[in-house]
Parts: structure tokens; sequence; C-alpha cells
């Protein structure tokens, strides 16, 4: 046999051995767990294991040295490694800066394609919302109903109703993401009133599609690459040079898919935007003076600060202090998972639940009256545990925040 | 987007963190960047200061031995520190009186944060750790302050304590070790014995990690049936001390020990192994201290390039997952650690500091830029110098700016500090944190006065 014919053959035999072979981009994420050197600080740091302790989830030291070294049976670890959130905290804190979330979500790529079976079956649900409307929501069955929702939230927050007149020749497509588009659409409103109230040539898709984040954390992989795919060529045809969006899942898996992919364009949070095109300046000059004082305390996305860079978040600080009327207070546990990554809440919600207890007992010790987020996921996750838990405290996703402080016209 | 600032600080172990506070406190527009935890965050409870010279053989206090120091080797940090700016000899009084003013500043700015430490220069301290055997070390957590049991040891009699299913302390061997290891030392304690009591953070008392108990206890307080366990036992050995893992709290350790105290009995944790309680204690407090004073920390951000001109670094860049930073700064302070923080990397083909691509040196100071790592170690057996691996780092100038070499320094608004520094083995010395304190707290002084242009 040649050594072209044993390769081919080899090939052959990998799907019946459960094997699937790394992909180029993959390549790093696999050398950095290499660099694993057992050292167990980031047991003390993720939000799971203090949420339910090491004998429920093992943690990332064992992701790391453990169940990420057991090919082909990594299907033994998903009872596992589908309650990690992918919060990203363990990469962080980790000294070698070993890509603990990205494993994850190649051995869950794996678990998937060879037995999902073992794949939490409320996952699958999920997939099939996606595979049938390319969204992880499915849509209203009337859209009426959609409209008359979205009109109920603007006016309880008393914002106007954009219209956007002509998106050709946009510079930025605004991409609310699908909790957005489908659920907070508050959030996608506030996102128009403020690009329009600075004059930004802006436009949003006719057909919102996923940007594959929730795929890929399912670990179907397949569907994930397709959406990307489908992403890509609808922003290719609209010409923009560039992209905004007001989810923090959306900025992180954006900004590194647009990198693998070659988007060629940049992709920004909302909040980094108008700091970095918009100008501090420019937006503190169009906010009103005349609000009531309001204590908050922020609540900060794990997919901005550790999988993007905590440097947004210190831009949205800058914001937040750049609106009159407004005091923050910092809570203990700002920057901690809250327990809506990883699709963990969809299959173990006492998890989840655990996980989030750590927010709620941080931001009930402060005196602020409301939470802002840069997240409409983390803004439902965090709104819904409080009312659920009793505390009397509200959830403003930044974006509304900022579209609600904005003076009259 | 150029983020402009007087100082920037490259790594947050105790060396970048001092040295920003310093910084910072006098007003300057501190930057401290940070990729991850660094040797910081695994150290056991103990300041090390000077435990033992690796050429005496002998254990000293540490105020003897750093006044050794001087004497023996001329690239030691804290040689270094003692150089006099009038007639550049060095002087074993200013290298006591520097050490004695860092330490002081540090247990001020720690004073009431959950690394509150103790201890005094002029006494050498016997640590216990969790394997029950003794580390020389110089100041301790205040949880894990001994009280008179070495002192009073005719009378001491030693219980040492484990939780059930918490698989990182093991009271009976640490107590046969102790115990063995008592038949050489000058004064043995009267009585080493054991027991286990119950602390179930999630409800099952097996595979509990360290962290877990640490948290419970801060949340919950000591479950009143393992202070009974507690009770029991010190009754029927009659204890006056009893040693614990060092978990009893993150935040809360002291009032634990103290409800335990109430018991008649001295309680004490001893010296962690990673991952470490009291390690996340000392990182926790320092980051809080640095805060404090007004300095902006950026973590999540690994510096991987910068850019250079007239001998000055005028700028450098710092990557996040998926953004990157460029921060101009008049001075920066590299304070990246050594092999576990990331700032000397060995590869086959030698050593190099990793970001400026600094010389590195040895322990005497000669070039390891072509030695491979295998070199430096002893693959037989560990020998009373320790590997010498471990004392390779960057050399300095007396302001402990990285020289090449030729002894030129290479950038004149570059400082270093802490274990990037060649010259000493923390591991040997026992001088770890002592040195990273030390030579932050000293460049930090430097580095301001470079930007004020007064050095
Ligand atoms: C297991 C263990 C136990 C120890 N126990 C003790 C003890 O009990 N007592 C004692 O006195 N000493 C002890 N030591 C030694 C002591 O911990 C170290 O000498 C000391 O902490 C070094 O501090 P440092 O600030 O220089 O470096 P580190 O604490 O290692 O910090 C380096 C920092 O630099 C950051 N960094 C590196 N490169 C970059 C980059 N490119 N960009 C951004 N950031 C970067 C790292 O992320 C890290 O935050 C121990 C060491 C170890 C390994
Ligand atoms: S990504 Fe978050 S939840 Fe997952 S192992 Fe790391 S710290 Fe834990
Ligand atoms: S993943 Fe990182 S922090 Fe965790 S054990 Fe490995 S090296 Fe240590």
């Amino acid at each position: 046999m040649s050594e072209e014919e044993a390769y081919e053959f080899v090939k052959g035999t990998l799907k019946e051995e459960r094997i699937i072979p790394y992909k180029e981009d993959e390549l790093e994420i696999i050398k950095s767990i290499e660099q694993c050197i057992n050292c167990g600080i980031c047991i003390n740091h993720c939000p799971v294991v203090a949420g339910v302790g090491v004998d429920q989830f093992s943690g990332p030291r064992s992701i790391a040295v453990e169940l990420s070294r057991s090919p082909p049976e990594f299907w033994t670890t998903g009872d596992k490694v589908y309650l990690c959130t992918g919060c990203g905290t363990c990469r962080e804190v980790c000294p070698q800066s070993v890509n603990i979330p990205e494993i994850v979500n190649m051995i869950r790529a794996r678990i998937f394609e060879h037995r999902p079976d073992l794949v939490p079956k409320e996952l699958h649900k999920v997939l099939e919302t996606i595979h049938a409307h390319e969204k992880a929501f499915a849509p209203w069955d009337d859209p009426e109903d959609k409209i008359d929702s979205r009109d109920m939230r603007l006016e309880r927050l008393g914002l106007p109703l954009v219209d956007i007149e002509s998106k050709e020749s946009a510079d930025v497509l605004f991409y609310p993401g699908c909790q957005a588009e489908e659920m907070a659409q508050e959030v996608k409103e506030a996102a128009k009133v403020i690009l329009k109230r600075f004059d930004v040539n802006f436009a949003v898709l006719d057909e919102l599609s996923c940007c594959g984040l929730p795929a890929r954390l399912i670990g179907d992989e397949k569907t994930a690459r397709e959406l990307n795919t489908s992403l890509k060529e609808k922003i290719k045809s609209l010409g923009v040079k560039m992209l905004v969006t007001t989810c923090a899942g959306c900025t992180s898996n954006i900004s590194d898919i647009a990198v693998r992919d070659n988007w060629d364009i940049p992709i920004y949070h909302m909040i980094e935007y108008l700091i970095e095109h918009i100008g501090i300046d420019r937006l503190q000059a169009e906010m009103a003076s005349d609000t009531s004082a309001t204590k908050i305390t922020i609540h900060e996305p794990c997919h901005l600060i550790k999988h993007t860079s905590r440097q947004i978040l210190d831009y949205a600080v800058e914001i937040l202090q750049a609106i009159p009327n407004v005091e923050v207070i910092t809570s203990s546990a700002r920057d901690s998972c809250c327990g809506g990554g990883g699709m963990v809440a969809y299959h173990a919600p006492s998890v989840a639940k655990s996980v989030v207890g750590i927010n709620l007992a941080a931001i009930d010790a402060t005196s602020a009256s409301r939470v802002v987020t840069p997240c409409p996921l983390c803004t439902a996750t965090l709104e819904d545990n409080l009312y659920r838990s009793g505390i009397p405290i509200d959830v403003d996703d930044l974006t509304v925040f900022i579209a609600t402080h904005l003076s009259m016209e | 987007m150029e983020h402009e600032y007087d100082l920037a600080v490259i790594g947050g172990g105790i060396a970048g963190l001092v040295a920003g506070t310093i910084a910072s406190e006098s007003g300057l527009k501190t930057i401290l960047i940070r990729k991850g935890r660094g040797a910081t965050s695994y150290s056991s409870g103990a300041i090390d200061i000077l435990g033992n010279l690796v050429e005496s053989q002998f254990p000293l206090s540490p105020i003897d031995a750093l006044s050794t120091t001087g004497v023996i080797r001329s690239t030691h940090p804290y040689v270094i520190l003692g150089i006099s700016e009038n007639n550049r000899e060095v002087h074993t009084e200013l290298i006591v009186q520097r050490v004695k003013d860092s330490v002081k500043w540090l247990q001020r700015n720690l004073d009431g944060l959950c690394a509150e430490f103790t201890g005094a220069l002029d006494q050498a301290m016997e640590a216990i750790t969790v394997l029950g055997t003794t580390k020389p070390t110089c100041f301790v957590q205040k949880t894990m302050d001994m009280g008179n049991l070495v002192k009073d040891h005719d009378d001491s009699n030693l219980l040492f304590v484990d939780i059930v299913g918490h698989p990182d302390f093991n009271g009976r061997l640490a107590a046969r070790t102790y115990a063995e290891f008592q038949r050489y030392a000058d004064k043995p304690v009267k009585r080493v014995s054991s027991c286990s009591i119950t602390i179930t953070p999630f409800g099952k008392p097996y595979n509990i990690s360290s962290v877990e108990v640490a948290r419970h206890l801060d949340h919950s307080g000591l479950p009143k049936e393992a202070l009974s366990e507690l009770r029991k036992n010190i009754e029927n050995t009659g204890a006056t001390h009893v040693a614990l893992p060092p978990v009893m709290g993150i935040e809360s350790a002291n009032t634990v020990l103290q409800e335990i105290a109430e018991l008649g009995v001295h309680p004490f944790e001893v010296l962690s192994f990673p991952p470490s309680v009291p390690g996340m204690r000392l990182q926790q407090s320092l980051d809080a201290m640095y805060l404090e004073s007004g300095g902006q920390m950026i973590v999540g951000h690994e510096v991987v390039g910068y850019d250079s001109a007239d001998d000055r670094v005028s700028r450098i860049i710092a990557k996040s997952p998926h953004r990157k930073m460029k921060i101009s700064a008049t001075s920066t302070i590299l304070a990246t650690g050594k092999f576990i923080g990331g700032g000397i990397k060995g590869t086959e083909s030698g050593f190099k500091e990793s970001i400026f691509n600094l010389d590195t040196v040895d322990l005497n100071y000669n070039p390891t830029d072509d030695l491979r790592p295998q070199k430096l170690t002893d693959r037989v057996n560990v020998q009373y110098e320790g590997h010498a691996v471990f004392s390779v780092g960057v050399p300095v100038d007396r302001y402990f700016r990285p020289i090449n070499y030729d002894s030129q320094v290479v950038y004149e608004n570059v400082f270093a500090a802490g274990s990037v520094l060649a010259g000493y083995n923390y591991l040997v010395e026992k001088s770890g944190l002592g040195v990273g304190l030390t030579t932050g707290y000293t460049t930090g002084l430097n580095a301001m006065k470079y930007i004020k242009e007064e050095l």
C-alpha cells in the first residue's frame, strides 16, 4: 500500500472508530490544552464548581487533564461537559491561558456526532427550531402579535419606533441577534433609536439568521458553520463596512468567525461603537438632564468581558457615568456568570439556578434599584431569577437604558 | 484607540500589584495588565523573606540572612536593593532597611483584609505544611499563626484535624510526619494526634474541594456538628493547639477560628498546596489594595508586542480573546513572573524573556540564552542548592532596569520586579514573595522618580 493509499484507508476508518480529525482552526485550542500544568487555580474560580461542587461538575481542571483526553470515548464525559456554562472564567485566571470553553465545544461536537442520544434532549429541541427557522427562537405564530408586543414594549419605555428608510449603501449593519429580534424587541428598537440619533447610516437584515453560537454550544458544528456561511453571504451582499450588535454572545461569536472566515469587517458591540465612533462627548450632549436619580449596578456579560475584552465594560461604565443623575454601585459578583451561558439552563435548570444564586445575593446586597447589563440574554436571565426570588430590583439592557435616557429631540 | 498612562505595569502578581499601588497612591495614572494568575495565587499562605541562603547550609533568621547576602553574592535582588545612591556600594543596613520599609508598608495595606499577616523579621518561623513537614518562613497569614506551640513545647499538645472526604489534607498522615519530625526538633512538642470532622458543602461527605469548604464556611459558618466533633476530640486528647487545613474560609477564616478558640485551644491553619485558598486570599487582598489606590486594572489581556524609539518603550500592545489595546506609558514595569507567570520561557534553544526578548542569565549572571533548560536541572536528585533553572531571569542595573549581556540598560524607562529577575533561587532560599514585595516596592518608587525626571 502506498503512503497515499494508507492515508485514505485510515481516513475511511475514522468514522467507524468514532474519531473526528481536528480542523486547521482547532489546532491552537488543542495546543493550549497541552499546556495545562494541573495547578487547579481554575477550580477556585469556576462559577459552576462554586454553585454545585466538584462532585457534580468536576470542573475546568478535570476538563483539561481528563475529559479532553479520552478520544474516541468523549461520550463518557457528556454528563459533565454539558454543565459548563462556557463563561471563560477558567481561561482568564489560568496561568497558561488553557482554552477550556473552546475545548468543551469541541468535545460536545464529538459527542453530538457519534452519540447524539447522549446530548440532552432539550438541546435537540432547540436545534429543531434552529433548523426550521435559522433562529434560536421560533417566530411568532401571528406576526401581528409580534408587532403588538413590540409596540407595547416601546410604549412602556416611552421610545419611538424608528423606520429605516433606505438601506442602500449603509455603512453599518445593526445585528440584534435572535433574542432581541424575537423576544427582547425593545433592545433592537432602542439600538435603532440610538443609531438614528447620531445620524448613523445603518441597515438591518430583512431576514435575520442566527450567528450560530447556540448550535456550536450544543455541539452541532455542521449547523453552526452553515449558519456562519449564510450570515457572511447576507452581510457581504449588503456591502456594509462594519457590524454593530447589542448582544454579548453575538459580539464574541461573530468576532471569532469573522476572523476565522475572513469577513474583513470589524465587529463591535454597541458600547464600543458609541465610545470609539460616536465619542463620549457627543453622547453626553444628547443625554437628558431631567431624569430622576437612579442607583444602578452593572452585570458584566461573560461573552463581553471574558470572551471579547474587559475594556468594553470600562467603556460601559464611562457611558453610564456620563448620564446625569445615575449613580453606579459595584456588586461583588458583577463579573460572575449569570448561569445563562453554555445552553445549561435548557437542560439543567437547577445547575443554572445555583450559578445565578451567587449574582442574586450580591445584587441584593447593593443599594441599587436597577441592574443594567449590555446583553439581552443576561437581562432575561437576571430578570427572571430576581423576580422568582422575590427581589424587587429591575433589570435593563444597557442599550435600552441609554436610549431611554436620551433627551427629547 | 490609544490609551495613555504615566505607568503601565505588566503582570499582576505580588510584584506588579505592589509596584502599581506605590505609583498610583502617589497620584500617577497607572494601568496594570494581567493575562492570568501567576505564582502569587499558588503561594501557600507564608510570605518568605529569606529562609536559607544557598551557600549557608543552615537556617538563619531573615535579618541575619539578609545581612549575609551582600557578602556572598552581588547579583541577588536583595543586594541590588542595598546599593547606595552616593557611593554605589552595597550597604547591608540599606538592604535591611528597604526590606523593613516594604514589609511595614504591605502590613499596613493588608490590615483588615483576608490576607492580613503576622510575624517578625528577626525571627525565623518553622511553619507546618499540609504534609506535616515544616518550612522556614517569616510571615504567615493571621489564620496560620501557631501561637506558642513551639515556645511552650513542653506543654503543647497538637491535634491535626481534617475534613471527611476532603482529599487535600490528611490529618493522620500529617500528624505522623510531624511526630516523626519531633524526634529531631530542638523543642519537640509533647503530644501529636489527629481526628476528622464533617463539613459537607453540598450535602455529601466525599469528593470535596478546598474552595468549596472555604466558601461554605464564609457563607454558613462552622456547622454545629463539626464544632461538637471538635470539642469531643479536644477533650479526649487534651489538645492545646489545633492544626486545620488551610480552607477555613476565604473572607471569614478569622471568625471561624475564633469560634474554635472558644473551645480553649489555639487553632491555626497549616500551609497550603495549590490550588491554594490562602493564595487566593493573598491575590484577592493585593488586588483590592491596588484598586483602592485608584489604579486601573485590565485582566484577561496579554501583552504581545511593543514599539520602541530612542531606547525607550513608547507603547505596549495587549491582546484579549478578540480585541487589541494600545497603551502608551511614560514608564513600564515588567512584573511577569518566571515560568508559571510566563515572564521567562525556556525552550529547546534556550531561555528568553517573553515580551521584550531580553537577555536572560542565571544565579551568577551567566548567559542562559542558548542553554537547554534540562542542563540547569539535576535529573538524579535534588541538591541542596536546588535546580539552577529556578534562578534564571533577567539581569538588571541598580535601578532594576534590564540590562543586556554587555551590561547596557536596554530601555531607560523599563523596570523589572519579582520573579522575572535573575540572581536568586526562591525555591531553596525561601524568598519568593519577599523578593516580589521588595522589588515591586522599589521599582514602583524608581519608575515614579523616572516619570518625575528625578532618576
Ligand atoms: C507552588 C508555589 C508555592 C509557593 N509558595 C510560596 C510561599 O509560600 N511563600 C513565598 O514567599 N513564596 C512562594 N512561592 C514563590 C512566590 O509565589 C513567587 O516567587 C512570587 O509570587 C512571584 O511573584 P511575581 O509577582 O513576580 O510573579 P507572578 O505571581 O507569577 O505574577 C506574574 C504575573 O504576570 C502576568 N503576565 C505574565 N506575562 C504576561 C503578559 N505577557 N501580559 C500580561 N500579563 C502577563 C501573569 O499572568 C501573572 O499575573 C511559591 C511558588 C509556587 C510556584
Ligand atoms: S468555562 Fe466557566 S463554567 Fe466552564 S469550566 Fe470554565 S469556569 Fe467553569
Ligand atoms: S487549566 Fe489552567 S488553571 Fe486549570 S489546572 Fe490547567 S493550567 Fe491550571
